[in-house]
């Protein structure tokens, strides 16, 4: 799985922009995240910013999955952001500081996924460990766009020196690789960015995360930021029992009673360890918010309920374990 | 005496702005089909000495008379215009530098271009056998999208793009309408060929 996490949004009808996108699967990208840009003046209610790049704005390119995200310029050190309410609308949204004070409020307060900086051109202050390491331990990875510097040689320079810079100073942690290309031709094959990264200083190894492993956290950690709860248990779809098979699942569990007892012993730490993974995930969740476990909508699998409560009970402990 | 390591760099060349060549050769041919859009042969001027010239003057812009001087040695050992496809030889230390210089690539004889560089072998056997690999791959696409044309309605013309792509700049005739059995010989054809290209060498 590759991901190109900004390609800039024109319009629906462009033909260029619909080019890229094809070009990208047929360079064997998977993810592609469409970025709109704000710049200037923040209205004052930031959630007012409506999004304009449609839920799925390609169908006839079924293999490929599109992010929808917003890159907000910093320019105004004195100006209150308030991010947290622009993930209700964007799958991801970064940050494009212009200042080193900018960069340290980015790093530090501001509640976003993903530092975009302007590589192309020369910065006037050195990337300190101490600034950028902050916004690693919280989680928030670095952007590196190379088609500028595909595209014209002083942009190339600068890039050469800023993400070598960048990649020293992060010590190669959380680098995310991304095209920003305009043209469908200003577009490289996950490989050939990938041997462009060694250049610049990372290895082979954390190149391909950054281009690979570094994104897919970054949209996934801005997902559990916007819909799960307080960012560490979300329910997830999936690996249930039908509800047909229901019946017979519970019929089966009730004789084998001992034998299930022994697994919910040994698997202490598992949070799966009776009935489906959705149901005791969301007991947990229920007891979380302090509310009343409510198990078993049907009168079938009623007497499970002291087993399954118990079992709740370990996943959360273990849940809690992990927090 | 330790024998010299080399790395063989396979590569296909892509043409993001489609097939502008064929769209002046022949008007009345339809655009190829779906997968193969950015897959059209290279124009006839595009040689492996120029393809060569092209390179180092890529890589003495992007590495300078350091750059020349470490990978200036490399040899296009086989080119085909007709899939774009190609193989390179280049010493094992360098060949980052060559592959980062195939990549700073923007366009050839005036069309723009990509560089995709999609395997690095250690033996030349090895990357021929993938470079028949994608030929047969591609055929198989364009085959099952062009029956899935003809059951949806709209055939005929995509064939003629089939064969342009395979046929058209290996002996420079134009692109005919061909069976699918005269497509299976074709890809015999592609092994053939490259095998004699080696032998060449």
């Amino acid at each position: 799985m590759f991901y190109d996490l900004n390609i800039p949004w024109t319009s629906k009808d462009d033909p260029e922009l619909a080019r890229t996108v094809a070009f990208l699967g047929e360079l064997g990208y998977n993810v592609i995240a469409l970025n709109q840009t704000i710049a200037g003046k923040i209205p004052s209610k930031i959630a007012g910013i409506a999004n304009l790049i449609p839920e799925n704005p390609f169908p006839d390119h079924p293999s490929i999955r599109f992010l929808r995200r917003v890159t907000i310029v910093l320019d105004d050190p004195s100006q209150n952001y308030g991010l947290a309410s622009l993930s209700n609308n964007f799958d991801i949204v970064a940050v494009r500081p212009t200042d080193e004070k900018l960069l340290l409020q980015a790093c530090t307060s501001l509640e976003c996924d993903l530092i975009s900086l302007d590589l192309s051109i020369r910065h006037p202050y050195h990337f300190k460990y101490k600034i950028l390491g902050q916004a690693i331990s919280r989680g928030i990875r670095f952007e590196i766009t190379y088609s500028a510097s595909v595209n014209e040689s002083n942009a190339r320079r600068n890039l050469l020196s800023n993400a070598a810079a960048l990649i020293r100073a992060t010590k190669g942690k959380g680098i995310v690789i991304s095209s920003e290309a305009r043209k469908a031709m200003l577009c490289r094959a996950p490989f050939d960015v990938i041997n462009l990264a060694t250049l610049w200083g990372l290895n082979q190894d954390k190149g391909k995360e950054a281009i690979a492993n570094g994104p897919r956290a970054v949209m996934i950690q801005a997902k559990m930021k916007r819909q799960s709860f307080r960012g560490v248990i979300d329910v997830v779809e999936g690996g249930g029992v039908p509800k047909s098979a229901a019946k017979e699942v519970a019929k089966t569990t009730i004789s084998q009673k001992a034998p299930m007892k022994r697994k919910t012993e040994a698997g202490d730490n598992d949070s799966t360890v009776v009935g489906t993974a959705k149901d005791s995930l969301q007991t947990a969740e229920s007891a979380k918010l302090g509310g009343e476990t409510t198990l078993g909508e049907n009168s079938e699998t009623r007497p499970m309920k002291k087993q399954r409560k118990k079992a709740a009970k370990r996943a959360l402990s273990g849940d809690a374990g992990v927090e | 005496m330790v024998r010299v390591k080399q790395r063989y760099l396979l590569f296909t060349i892509l043409y993001p702005s489609g097939p502008l060549s064929t769209q002046t050769q022949s008007t009345s041919s339809k655009t190829p089909t779906e997968s193969m859009k950015f897959h059209s042969p290279s124009p006839q001027n595009l040689t492996r000495t120029t393809l060569a010239s092209i390179i180092r003057s890529s890589i003495s812009t992007n590495f300078g008379d350091w750059g020349i001087g470490q990978c200036g040695s490399f040899a296009v050992k086989y080119f085909s215009p007709a899939t774009s496809t190609g193989i390179l030889r280049i010493t094992r230390e360098n060949y980052r530098t060559l592959w980062a210089a195939l990549t700073y690539i923007r366009e050839l004889c005036g069309q723009p271009a990509v560089i995709k560089v999609v395997r690095i072998s250690g033996t030349i056997v090895k990357a021929e056998l993938e470079a028949v690999k994608l030929a047969e791959e591609a055929i198989r696409r364009v085959k099952r999208e062009v029956r899935v044309a003809k059951s949806g309605g709209a055939g005929g013309g995509d064939r003629k793009g089939v064969a342009g792509v395979f046929s058209g700049g290996k002996s420079g005739q134009p692109a005919t309408v061909v069976d699918d059995d005269e497509q299976d010989q074709m890809v015999v054809d592609i092994v053939d060929s490259e095998n004699e290209d080696d032998d060449d060498e």
